[in-house]
């Protein structure tokens, strides 16, 4: 028995010595790996210079391996800079970057990094507008910038003066311009016999007709003629203020809080149009015609009513987007929707939005030898081929150029319906990770090729006039970080109000009374400091 | 006389009946608000994503499927998070066992030398830390990051598991058993292997599903310790889908809404799946400790 006992005693000695064992091969392992500033030899004898770059990993992608794409073969191949990839998942991001931040800097970031994280860590960033890093390291970059954009590199330059990051992605997208678009039930309009609506009083009489004559005709009152919801990014209510002149430049309902009309900045929150709004919401939500869960409901339970057929119109990218083919081809565009008391249609959306991610591609403070990432970089902008590999992948699959030098997409021929065309080009390319692009070299998209895409095209270009031209959106430059935070002090407590304000109102009607109520809050919330924020942005004044 | 005898005796029967009805009545409820939730998974893992949103069924399966599984065990990166979970719950419960064991005995003898001061040292890092970068840096400084063997080592001592073990081995390992092996020539480490291990099943089967759930549920460590993906444990993988979509729907503000679309219906279909496949085995391993459980966490409480 004894003996039996020490035999047992000995093999758990042992068991956790092996342990130990492997634990520390585990270790070593790694420290050879990641020891690394290190340098490894290239077969043509100069020594290989070796990157970390913490880079955001797109759930779409099905394969992690970056250096498997062809851009950074090509990249590597040209510029001996080999890249050791840190790729962090979306739903990490926030946690793992802010201590990499802190603590553990790579050697660049890749799609992770938010201004907002600039400004407050601006040391942890390498400043490549000093000894002019920048120009001297990466010539196409610059000339790319000062191209295509009013204020050249103006717009990714700190009020100190220093550049703590690159810009990624298209310049524009013209779908993008539009934001969300309501889309309304084209089978259901034809058998209530109507047309699509172009004013508030025909959008009205379409939303009774459909309550009332059961269109999906399964002899239950169970329709929604109409289905904005807070929980997805375009269908948000504010949306539905476009009839009375109120709008953002993008499709949150903060955006449209205020307007800039002839270079003032005036609010829409405190206006006759905006009450009028709220009341024509609470009429609809009153009389079953507007979903009263669109304030709680998750985007789920918002998807699934979509599906389910008993949704007469919503906000959305497209259909097409939603639900399938056959179900998609069944919704039809309402581009307009005027109010006869208001002060004229406009479309939440930006023309010529400016698309493009400012602080895509950040190199650290860690980083010994930021002219050697420069200019691995700048390769990658050398061309409009390469600038279309690092986005979509190899020329001649996702994309293709024509003869006179346009960029076309296409649709690869290796799809499945395990990989689609999004896994794609998230595999083969970096997407809006990828290298800046102008906007004289955006892709065309034929109908033939990417038949949903160019659907929503089409879509946008419907009621693109509609959208906040130009001159009524606010310039793109950062700000010192002290302004910054002055103004999201302010956001904090008067966005909070003010979406309450809309719930309430739109769910349970608004008097005179609570209307004044309404007024003075806004002024206790610092709505009028908020706009003068603005207003002194606008004037350029810091 | 009888007759009344009779009918106290009947009414104290149906008294009896009305109690234990109720008592069953009760209980069955409670099982049901603690078991539905589970069941619900369950269910919603068989059924068309549809239905599950629309809150459209109560017992049964709606629009029956195996999709979800499908899409889950095609997922390299699930058997990947599999195996390194397993690893690191293994490894780490054995550790993690061994060393508590250890400490708990050394700190319920009184002959140990300051043992109070020790204690008082254990006690201290339960109400202060210096948080989570101090930790980082720490680990950094260590050059342990992004290893194996951190994930194995970090969490096998907790001191919350230390006292219950203590206590334990206070009130079930008696000094005398000391003095008696001492006499026949028995040294310390002979007799911790030989006698206090064997009397301690108990603790150590409460132990094992303490540190077994622990390292099996353990995402924060990993997320922020990790960045070598083929390390990752599964429940970070868990996450990584069930947050998917939100994150996306935030950012989607940059383009590409189809791909949005895409990911929303790609995580609806796995998203039940894989928790049912994630927490199904530490399921099944609960019930044959639980014996041991409910006798150990007793034992161990009696004295503080």
């Amino acid at each position: 028995m004894k003996k039996h006992m020490g035999k047992k005693a000995a093999a758990f000695l042992l068991a956790v010595l092996m342990l130990t064992a492997a634990g520390c091969s585990g270790g070593g392992e790694t420290a050879s790996t990641t020891g690394g500033d290190g340098s490894q030899a290239s077969t043509d004898g100069t020594e290989k210079k070796t990157f970390r770059i913490a880079v955001s990993l797109h759930p779409l992608t099905k394969d992690e391996d970056f250096n498997n794409k062809e851009i950074y073969k090509l990249a590597e191949e040209a510029t001996n800079v080999h890249i050791e990839w840190m790729p962090i998942a979306a739903a990490d991001a926030t946690d793992k970057v802010n201590i990499m931040l802190t603590s553990d800097l790579p050697d660049a970031f890749l799609g992770l990094i938010s201004s907002d994280q600039i400004a407050s860590n601006m040391d942890s960033f390498a400043d490549l507008a000093k000894d002019d890093l920048l120009k001297n390291n990466a010539p196409h970059v610059v000339e790319d910038y000062e191209s295509s954009l009013s204020n050249g590199l103006d717009i990714v330059t700190w009020p100190d003066g220093s550049i703590r990051s690159l810009m990624t992605g298209p310049q524009n997208s013209y779908e993008n311009d539009a934001e969300g678009i309501m889309f309304m039930n084209k089978a259901w309009l034809d058998k209530v016999g109507k047309d699509v609506p172009t004013t508030i009083d025909e959008f009205y009489d379409v939303l009774k007709a459909f309550k009332e004559q059961d269109p999906n005709g399964n002899g239950q009152a169970d329709e929604i003629p109409f289905e904005p919801s807070q929980s997805d990014w375009c269908s948000k209510i504010m949306n539905f203020a476009n009839p009375w002149g109120i709008a953002g430049t993008d499709s949150s309902d903060e955006s449209a809080y205020m307007m800039v009309t002839a270079g003032k900045v005036t609010g829409t929150v405190n206006t006759e149009e905006f009450r009028k709004f709220l009341e024509f919401s609470h009429k609809l939500v009153s009389e079953g015609l507007m979903d009263q869960e669109m304030f709680s409901q998750t985007s789920e339970q918002y998807h699934s009513k979509i599906n389910e057929g008993i949704v007469g119109c919503y906000y959305t990218w497209s259909p097409y987007a939603d639900m399938s083919e056959t179900e998609a081809a069944n919704w039809v565009e309402v581009p307009v929707l005027e109010a006869e008391d208001g002060p004229g249609y406009v479309k939440t959306g930006s023309q010529g939005k400016f698309s493009a991610n400012r602080c895509g591609f950040c190199i650290t403070s860690a980083c010994a030898d930021p002219a050697s990432l420069l200019q691995w970089w700048d390769y990658m902008a050398s061309s409009v081929e390469l600038k279309y590999t690092s986005r979509f992948g190899p020329q001649g699959e996702a994309w293709d150029m024509e003869s006179d030098g346009t960029v076309v997409e296409k649709l690869p021929e290796s799809l499945t319906d395990d990989y689609t065309i999004e896994n794609y080009k998230y595999t083969q390319g970096m997407v809006d990770m990828g290298s800046y692009i102008p906007k004289d070299e955006s892709a065309t998209v034929l109908k033939e090729n990417s038949f949903t895409s160019w659907y929503r095209i089409d879509c946008v270009e419907q009621l693109h006039d509609y959208c906040l031209p130009v001159e009524r959106q606010l310039p793109i430059r950062y700000v010192a970080p002290e302004k910054t935070s002055e103004r999201t002090f302010m956001e904090t407590e008067l966005f909070t109000y003010i979406g309450n304000f809309i719930a309430t109102s739109v769910l349970n009607g608004i008097d005179d009374a609570s209307w004044n109520a309404h007024l003075e809050q806004l002024q206790m919330n610092q709505y009028d400091q908020w706009l003068q924020w603005y207003q002194d942005f606008l004037d350029k004044k810091f | 006389m009888e007759k009344t005898k009779k009918r106290s005796k009947g009414n104290r029967m149906t008294q009896d009946i009305v109690f234990n009805a109720v008592i069953v009545l009760l209980l069955l409820f409670l099982i049901v608000i603690m078991a539905y939730p589970i069941y619900f998974v369950l269910v919603a893992s068989f059924s068309d994503p549809t239905y599950v949103n629309n809150g459209d069924f109560l017992l049964y399966p709606k629009g029956f499927t195996l999709l979800g599984y499908e899409k889950v065990f095609e997922e390299s990166r699930v058997w990947i998070g599999y195996a390194n979970t397993i690893l690191y719950t293994a490894l780490g419960t054995a550790l993690g066992v061994f060393i508590t064991m250890m400490a708990g005995f050394a700190l319920s003898r009184k002959e140990l030398p300051f043992r109070n001061a020790f204690m008082g040292f254990f006690v201290f890092t339960m109400y202060f830390n210096g948080g989570l970068i101090p930790y980082y840096m720490v680990v950094k400084s260590l050059n342990l990051t992004n290893t194996r063997f951190l994930m194995i080592i970090i969490s096998a001592v907790a001191v919350y598991n230390i006292i219950i073990t203590r206590s334990f081995m206070l009130s079930n390992v008696a000094e005398e058993l000391r003095d008696a092996a001492r006499i026949d020539g028995c040294g310390d480490g002979r007799f911790f292997f030989q006698i206090v291990m064997p009397l301690s099943k108990a603790i150590a089967a409460v132990l094992v599903l303490y540190l077994a759930v622990t390292y099996w549920n353990s995402y924060f460590n990993p997320m922020i310790f990790l960045t070598d993906r083929s390390k990752y444990p599964l429940a970070l993988y868990l996450r990584e889908i069930l947050l998917t979509v939100s994150t996306n729907a935030q950012s989607s503000v940059t383009s590409d809404a189809s791909a949005a679309a895409m990911l929303q219906k790609m995580s609806q279909v796995i998203k039940y799946g894989i928790i049912v496949v994630s927490t199904l085995p530490i399921v099944c391993v609960y019930p044959f400790l639980q014996k041991y459980f409910v006798k150990g966490v007793m034992i161990g409480s009696i004295k503080g």
